[in-house]
């Protein structure tokens, strides 16, 4: 069964490549630049899954993370990070932030959809 | 779900922490020998520099309240003995090997080694009473959970993971994560390093319930300690905790709630001592 996704990145390619993914496996995908832009759609709009990125311009992912667990709507709707593998400190400060856990960039299709299933099943 | 060559990387990564754990295996095998002298187990332990420093330190510490300051390794083991060096060398490798946070678990470096070292404890009293080997059961206790080291290597290493959060199992957790548990991920890393056979065992098994009517054993003991930590808080923080009223294996071990009390109210006073009086920072 589809569900909602917002999928948060300054870089197109990624965030057109994670939403073109999810539509594939029959999700609804919503797409913000940056974390600014997220929290004014997540004001108005719940969704099932957000996906972001760490660095951005504006708000960057783990300040999303932490403004998005003070709204009662999303204290339990699954925040996933994508990160680099160079930045283990910002993996504990995403998990600390009230993150659900993280990917690496770069990652391929069957990796997000795995990992997309696993925090959505059923 | 590991690779063999995933978990050769993995177990290289947590030798690299710089931890010394063969030689607590050799010094154990020493301890046990009554022929063994004195000098022998200096001489292993002098082959280890940072772990001889950190027995010279800890023998000058308040918690040994030495009336002299020793300046070597053999004035120091001399002074705290053959059983206390084994019990400094299991401190020194605990602070070692949990000198790190544990990220994908939200578990502090201080609360991991504290919890160790809580285990440790209420497993020697309780191995007093069951006559089991209480050096055995210190080591057992300090190193039952290694496995979170390790795993937490391996989701390091992993493309991607889902952070524990506190609420699920942590064994089913650490499963569909890396595909095994911390007791099996703790056996592998002492198997790895060659611990007795027996600690082994006692490690991988940790999570299986016993059956009743089984005789004691340093499952149960490590089981029975699990389940006190968790009422006593894994530092003893619960002031107003209460002991379990009828739990099979302290009744098999004829321990009475009063017992069982004064024996936590030990492990607490001890627990703080190593806290206030061993620098291990």
């Amino acid at each position: 069964m589809g569900r909602t996704i917002i999928t948060v990145d300054d870089a197109a390619t990624i965030r057109k490549m994670v939403a073109f993914t999810l539509r594939g496996a029959g999700h609804e995908v919503l797409e913000a630049q940056d974390g600014v832009i997220a929290l004014n759609v997540l004001q108005s709009r719940a969704v099932d899954l957000v996906i972001t990125d760490v660095n951005m311009p504006n708000m960057n992912g783990i300040e999303l993370t932490r403004r998005l667990r003070t709204l009662p709507s999303f204290h339990r709707t699954p925040v996933l990070l994508l990160t680099t593998e160079s930045d283990p400190a910002k993996k504990a400060e995403g998990r600390a932030a009230g993150a659900t856990g993280w990917i690496v960039k770069p990652f391929s299709q069957e990796q997000l959809l795995a990992i997309v299933a696993k925090l959505l099943p059923g | 779900m590991l690779n063999p060559s995933d978990f050769k990387r993995a177990i290289q990564a947590v030798d690299a922490l710089g931890a010394t754990p063969t030689v607590l295996v050799k010094a154990a095998e020493l301890a046990k020998d009554p022929n063994t002298d004195l000098d022998a187990i200096g001489e292993l332990l002098r082959n280890d520099g940072p772990l001889a420093a950190d027995i010279i330190r800890i023998s000058n510490s308040p918690y040994y309240a030495p009336a002299t300051f020793h300046s070597n390794l053999t004035a120091a083991i001399n002074y705290i003995g053959v059983r206390e060096v084994i019990r400094v060398v299991n401190l020194c490798l605990a602070q070692q090997l949990f000198a790190r946070d544990l990220p994908s678990y939200g578990i502090s470096a201080s609360d991991y080694w504290s919890h160790s070292v809580a285990a440790a404890l209420v497993m020697e009293a309780l191995a007093g009473h069951a006559g089991l080997n209480q050096d055995d059961a210190y080591t057992v206790g300090i190193l039952h959970a290694i496995g979170r080291v390790f795993i937490n290597r391996v989701i390091e290493e992993q493309r991607f993971t889902i952070y524990w959060d506190g609420q699920q199992p942590i064994q089913d957790w650490e499963r569909s994560a890396v595909g095994f548990d911390y007791a099996e991920a703790g056996a592998m890393l002492l198997e790895h390093w060659r611990f007795p056979k027996t600690t082994c065992n006692t490690i991988r098994w940790q999570l299986t319930p016993g059956k009743p009517g089984e005789p004691v054993s340093m499952i149960g003991l490590l089981q029975f300690t699990q389940r006190l930590l968790a009422l006593t808080g894994f530092k003893f923080e619960n002031t107003d905790w209460q002991p379990p009223g009828a739990d099979p294996f302290a009744q098999a071990l004829e321990l009475t709630p009063d017992s069982i009390s004064h024996l936590i109210s030990i492990c607490r006073d001890e627990f703080q001592r190593i806290l206030q009086s061993v620098d291990l920072s």
